[in-house]
């Protein structure tokens, strides 16, 4: 603005004005140097944050660049939010979902939506450096990308692959060291369980009934987190042979297999069976479980997890299933 | 008097040219083979196969027994795999199904006559959404899986699909007197209008949700001796005010002025066959959901065969409802073991290609149109 008012008025009284004119323009260009190198070393100053990014791949195989520095996280999968405290980044956590409910600190935290139903405004507002979702958000990780806001997908689909997540997630945030312990930690629990149970000969080992939900009847297939929970307690599942993850399955099918333990999901003081239920239903008053009055809740949010608290949830299995062996 | 011009279409059923009165012979005899011998297979197959003559032996043992009323077999005893399985499990609910193919059947072949209209199916009044509405509050309303708390489904499932049909009849009322057109728009619009209910209970439902979409398709795993003494005498006691009223219905199927030229109050009879297939219906959507397709084709399908006469309509239709029902519930049982498909997918997969199929049939088409003239 200056220049050009300067250069205008040059062009009338050029003569008169030479030598005012000529120690405004060294003025200007005096500030402009000054401007720019101030800018430059402005630059300068912010270089090694700018550029500087990590690839992450994560549970789907996506290669998702990301700012080295993971200074806001928001999780719209309980699972993910479990993972994250549980490698120390919890305290970078700005937002979740309704259903992350654990640790109970997450719960205090912003809510960006339910589990379907993700609010993608919620979540832009928080500006986060990364969210972490599951593979349902398919269409949530395509908006948030249009927004320029970056997703990992966080997915583990058994122990091995909860261990996998939970380093990928340590290491986007710089907390390789704490998971490694973390994960130490699981599977010592872990061994201990399949030491106790190792010598059971295939034979004697306890047939589960995992009732997911008792109407429609369903049960756990063999993909299942369930399936490798029980299995890793020393249990077999009954149905094993399921071709789907929650199969529904008829009343006859546990009057057929006659389980040995029967175990529900507990739902934060909700729905509980018991030997008084499960008789009720047609022919199940002669099963073994009923008539030994082995019928057992567990929490049902660490065994549909894929969470740190697995093996927790592999322990308390095991000690439902034989109980004997762990007291 | 309603002659069917299909009739013509003579490759139908066993022989080739017979005529009406043969051919109707013939299906009665294959009903009365088929029906029994589908009920014994049906109780053979499933996750566990058990042959045909156990299954005979095991029933003669049971009947003998008279354990049929939800009784343990011998409490305390640890009673024999086959024996708990076909009597405590597969014979109610082979029954169940039967029971409830015949119903929603016969109110089918009511509703059509009733509105004269080939698209009628039971739950044409809002029955299915009216009851899935009430199943659906009974879930959320989470009661403790107590044994007599299974018994708030069905009951809200009943009384819900009782009040949207209710609703249906006296908006109709009050809107055109005892006009089948309005009736039919009524129970369309009350439908849709529950189904918005359902679908606003549906998104607040969190975890139960898979419930009600499982309950939406319909089935018959929870099926108990108790579950088919509950529906009995609601199902006996519609199935009695329609099948009594074969004459009342074929007045219908001729318009409103001819059946007052027949001696037939139509608005009084409509009244009381809409009340009679709206019970039946109510008590199969109690116990297994809404089942779709059954109730549309079969009375089509039957009346291809024994004509439009109600008197051989009604009781075909329940033979061959419960026939094909019985055979949907074993494919839902077995094709997938020890999984089980929902029934009301089998209805719907199978059911839909077959309808076209009858539609494209030579002469079939033409009774709509001529119908309705």
């Amino acid at each position: 603005m200056d220049s050009m008012s300067i250069t205008r008025t040059s062009r009338h009284r050029y003569p008169q004005l030479q030598g005012r004119a000529r120690s405004l323009l060294w003025l200007v260009l005096v500030l402009l140097v000054a401007l720019a190198l101030a800018a430059g070393g402005c630059q300068r100053v912010t270089e090694p944050e700018v550029p500087a990014t990590q690839t992450v791949i994560d549970s789907m195989g996506r290669q998702v660049e990301l700012p080295k520095q993971i200074a806001k996280i928001v999780s719209v999968s309980p699972t993910a939010t479990e993972i994250v405290f549980a490698v120390g980044a919890g305290d970078r956590v700005v937002g979740v979902d309704e259903y992350s409910n654990y640790p109970p600190e997450a719960q205090d935290l912003p809510k960006v939506g339910g589990y379907l139903d993700v609010n993608v405004e919620a979540i832009v507002a928080l500006q986060p450096d990364v969210v972490l979702v599951s593979t349902i958000h398919r269409e949530t990780v395509e908006q948030l990308g249009s927004l320029g806001i970056k997703c990992v997908v966080v997915e583990p689909r058994n122990v091995e692959d909860v261990y996998t997540a939970m380093l990928t997630v340590a290491q986007m945030s710089g907390q390789s060291g704490q998971a490694q312990s973390v994960i130490d930690q699981m599977k010592e629990t872990i061994a201990a369980v399949a030491a106790k149970v190792r010598d059971i000969p295939a034979d004697e080992r306890r047939l589960v009934f995992y009732e997911v939900w008792d109407d429609p009847l369903m049960s756990a297939g063999p993909e299942t987190y369930i399936h490798e929970i029980i299995v890793l307690s020393g249990g077999r599942n009954l149905t094993e042979d399921a071709d789907t993850d929650y199969p529904i399955i008829g009343y006859e099918v546990v009057v057929a297999r006659d389980p040995h333990v029967v175990i529900y999901p507990t739902y934060h003081g909700g729905i509980g069976l018991s030997a008084e239920t499960l008789s009720d239903r047609p022919g199940w008053s002669g099963l073994t479980a009923v008539r030994e009055n082995r019928i057992q809740g567990i929490d049902a949010d660490i065994v549909s997890r894929g969470g740190p608290r697995i093996a927790e949830a592999v322990a308390e299995m095991a000690r439902l299933i034989y109980p004997e062996l762990f007291r | 008097m309603a002659r069917v011009p299909a009739g013509k279409a003579g490759s139908e059923g066993t022989a080739g040219h017979t005529t009406p009165a043969a051919r109707r012979r013939w299906f009665a005899l294959a009903l009365a083979v088929l029906l029994p011998l589908a009920l014994v297979m049906a109780i053979g197959f499933g996750s566990t196969r058990i042959p045909a003559g156990e299954v005979v032996r095991i029933i003669g043992v049971g009947a003998r027994r008279a354990v049929g009323l939800g009784l343990p077999v011998a409490p305390g005893l640890p009673p024999d795999t086959a024996e708990t399985i076909v009597l405590l499990i597969r014979l109610p609910r082979t029954l169940l199904a039967a029971v409830c193919g015949a119903a929603l059947s016969v109110a089918g072949a009511a509703f059509q006559a009733v509105f004269r209209n080939p698209l009628a199916d039971p739950y044409i009044l809002g029955a299915s959404s009216g009851g899935a509405l009430g199943a659906a509050a009974a879930i959320l309303l989470g009661l403790p899986a107590t044994p007599l708390a299974r018994l708030s489904l069905p009951a809200a499932a009943f009384v819900g699909a009782l009040l949207a049909v209710m609703l249906a009849y006296t908006l109709a009322r009050r809107a055109g007197g005892g006009s089948p057109v309005v009736l039919l728009l009524a129970g369309v619009v009350v439908g849709a209008w529950t189904s918005s209910l359902l679908s606003l209970l549906m998104y607040f439902s969190g975890r139960f949700l898979a419930q009600i979409v499982f309950w939406l398709m319909g089935g018959f795993g929870g099926a108990t001796w108790r579950s088919l003494a509950i529906v009995s005498p609601y199902m006996l006691a519609g199935g009695f005010v329609v099948v009594t009223r074969t004459k009342e219905l074929n007045a219908l199927t001729m318009g409103d002025d001819a059946a007052m030229g027949m001696g037939v109050d139509a608005e009084r009879s409509r009244r009381l066959l809409v009340a009679g297939a709206t019970l039946l219906t109510a008590a199969a959507v109690a116990v297994s959901g809404p089942i779709g397709f059954v109730g549309l084709i079969v009375p089509h399908l039957v009346r291809l065969v024994v004509g439009a006469d109600h008197w051989r309509l009604l009781p075909g239709a329940a033979a061959t409802g419960a026939l094909l029902m019985v055979l949907a519930d074993t494919a839902a049982r077995t094709v997938l073991a020890p999984s089980e498909l929902p029934v009301g997918i089998i209805t719907a997969l199978l059911g839909g290609p077959f309808f076209l199929w009858l539609l494209t049939r030579r002469g079939y088409g033409a009774w709509f149109g001529g119908a309705r003239r």
